[in-house]
């Protein structure tokens, strides 16, 4: 046995064991009933994203302490309990009077927009972090989540959440605003929220509680950020990817403050406007398995991948599908739709039958719709199943002409092998995002982080940078590599 | 397709969960906080999900991927904190897991070299299913595989010689 083997097999067992015995003394009976009481909190089921809490639509509503709502579970869903409503003081529970906003409602804080709660420093820029000192004994929201409510002139309104670090815009002007199934502490202590860089600058109400309590919002002026003269390491974001030399030593750089449009994709350019819609996993976006469509009123040849390949070839009544899926998980497809018009896709980590199954569900758009491509329709409405188990809905659809977006490349070199890496930083959409990705070849990693996507290319090998390894240059160091 | 129920599925996937929790974070509350998260998603995709062969390879990917984000923000968080004039730390004790040997060695590791090794070595993942876990390619993990490998030889190298 090699030392390697013996190392690994003393790795093993102790890992093994570890993991035995941690996992024997998890009290099984009381974590299904804390899951059990997390599923009778109140929640929509719409947003399989991020789970917002109903928020109470006043004060008033909340004051009353009127009976929850019991959240409406798919019928589909397992049913593990029977679900109470329950009426609650405010005072001593998170999700009193807890209810799916109407359409068109805000969200105001208790005393429209008045807190009680104090911010340290009051002006923060996005990327930095403000304490928040809570008026008393509050009850947290879970896992991190802080949420802020726009005030300033007219009606305050719950502009969106941060999650994690990250910012999760609302759903939408009037669409239902939801908390996470699940809940924090209660206490009186400070917490410190980081405000992601991407939070739109503006005077907020930032509540570590439910907006409803005043207790724990405090009102904050966002400004915008600066560029540091100091180099810094993920999670904060990365805007200028470099590596530490001994990884991967930086050669040049390239930057474009936006993007030529029409983007045109997989040197496949059309007289006339392409609709793109993308499949994620909406926790993933484009960092996991993808998928992105596209329809062309003209390419008619495209209707054939890879002339002379025969392999993977669906062939369906009154219609031909082309599939083609590499060993390196990149996948395309091709098939001329019902109106003579050719569908066209890209793929990432999604196999053949989670291709054809896309495809079988597309019915094509009207011309005049404003993103002409197609609707998917199937027992799962939109949703495919793809080869490592996971779950792909349609979470964004554009135009080819409409995808603002800006980058930052750099080309670095790993001294020990001589392999040259190019990693580049895009800010965009969700479309411009995926379509960066599928539109070279198979990446070695990508990431993802608020709007932006890293994406490294470059030689497989053990010496390869990761995204991991990544901080931001210097402005000097930046101006540098921009003039090489 | 899976032919056990959900709360079989619970009862038999949850403490593994917890203890990939734990050994990833050394902090059993995020570890539970997580492992219930997961299996909240997993309620709500259970039509989905429960007709896949291994729902366990469904649950471990969230379970990654929520540790990694609760570590990204713990991080910047911590980073933020350390920043500000006077600032002492204000984020929450963590619920400290019981450390054992495991725990120990592996706390050298950066964040995701500890998940890859929990993966690979207390789950008995192959490289390929913590690549898909991870959404990374296996030669990324292959990579953070040997530099965690060489790392964890010279840790218990040195606790021998010592």
């Amino acid at each position: 046995m090699s030392n390697d083997d013996q190392l690994d097999e003393q790795l093993r067992r102790m890992a093994e064991r570890s993991m035995e015995r941690r996992a024997a003394v998890v009290d099984t009976d009381a974590a299904l009933s804390d899951h059990q009481a997390r599923l009778d909190r109140p929640r929509t089921s719409e947003d399989s994203g991020r789970r917002w809490l109903a928020a109470a639509a006043a004060v008033g509503v909340v004051a009353a302490g009127i009976a929850a709502i019991a959240w409406a579970r798919d019928a589909d869903a397992p049913n593990l309990v029977a679900t109470e409503t329950v009426a609650t003081s405010p005072s001593t529970t998170e999700l009193v009077s807890t209810t799916t906003a109407p359409p068109n409602a805000t969200t105001t804080t208790a005393s429209g927009g008045t807190t009680g709660a104090s911010a340290s420093p009051g002006t923060v820029r996005a990327g930095e972090t403000v304490g928040i000192t809570p008026a008393g004994s509050v009850q947290r929201t879970c896992l991190d989540i802080a949420t802020l409510v726009q005030t300033g002139a007219g009606q305050p309104l719950t502009v969106g959440q941060i999650v994690g670090g990250d910012w999760v815009p609302a759903p939408g002007a009037g669409a239902p605003v939801t908390y996470p199934a699940c809940l924090g502490t209660t206490s009186d202590e400070s917490v410190s929220v980081t405000v992601p860089a991407n939070v739109p600058a503006g005077e907020y109400d930032l509540c570590i509680t439910e907006p409803a309590n005043p207790a724990g919002c405090a009102t904050i002026t966002i400004i915008e950020p600066v560029a540091t003269d100091h180099a810094s390491t993920p999670p904060e974001p990365v805007r200028r990817p470099v590596f530490d030399p001994e990884i991967c030593e930086a050669d040049s750089a390239l930057e474009g403050d936006s993007i030529e449009q029409p983007v045109v994709f997989f040197a496949k350019p059309s007289e006339f406007p392409v609709p793109l819609q993308v499949f994620a996993d909406p926790d993933l976006g484009a960092a996991g398995p993808i998928v992105m469509v596209m329809r062309f009123r003209d390419r008619p040849d495209d209707a054939i991948v890879g002339s002379g390949v025969d392999e993977n070839v669906v062939e369906l009544t009154n219609t031909s599908i082309r599939i083609r899926v590499l060993d390196d998980g990149t996948g395309e497809a091709t098939w001329t739709a019902d109106d003579g018009t050719t569908g066209y896709l890209r793929s990432r980590n999604v196999d053949t039958e989670g291709l054809a199954k896309t495809i079988l569900t597309a019915t094509v758009r009207e011309q005049d719709a404003p993103i002409p491509g197609f609707d998917f329709f199937s027992n799962q409405e939109q949703e495919i199943t793809t080869n490592i188990n996971g779950q792909l809905e349609l979470t964004a659809e554009a135009m080819n002409t409409d995808l603002p977006g800006s980058f930052r490349t750099t080309e670095c070199t790993v001294q020990s092998t001589g392999f040259v890496y190019r990693t580049t930083v895009l800010d965009g959409g969700a479309v411009l995002r995926v379509a960066a990705v599928l539109d070279r070849p198979a990446p070695l990693e990508v990431g993802q982080f608020n709007d932006s996507v890293i994406i490294i290319n470059g030689n497989p090998s053990e010496a390869a940078p990761s995204i991991e390894d990544l901080r931001n240059a210097t402005d000097l160091q930046w101006d540098a590599l921009l003039d090489r | 397709m899976t032919e056990c129920s959900f709360e079989e599925c619970f009862r038999e996937h949850f403490p593994r969960l917890v203890a990939l929790g734990e050994s990833m974070t050394g902090d059993s509350g995020v570890a539970h906080e997580c492992a219930q998260e997961a299996f909240i998603r997993l309620h709500d995709r259970w039509d989905t999900v429960s007709t896949y062969e291994r729902p366990a390879s469904w649950l471990r990917r969230v379970m990654s991927n929520l540790l990694i984000d609760h570590h990204r923000s713990r991080t910047a968080e911590r980073r933020a904190v350390e920043r500000l004039a006077n600032g002492a730390p204000r984020h929450q004790e963590p619920t400290r897991a019981e450390p054992d040997e495991w725990s120990v060695l592996v706390a050298v590791l950066p964040a995701r070299q500890r998940l890859i090794v929990s993966l690979f070595y207390g789950c008995d993942q192959p490289i390929s299913k913590i690549a898909e876990a991870l959404s990374v390619s296996e030669n990324t993990v292959k990579s953070s595989l040997s530099k965690a490998r060489n790392t964890l030889r010279t840790e218990t190298e040195q606790r021998h010689v010592e």
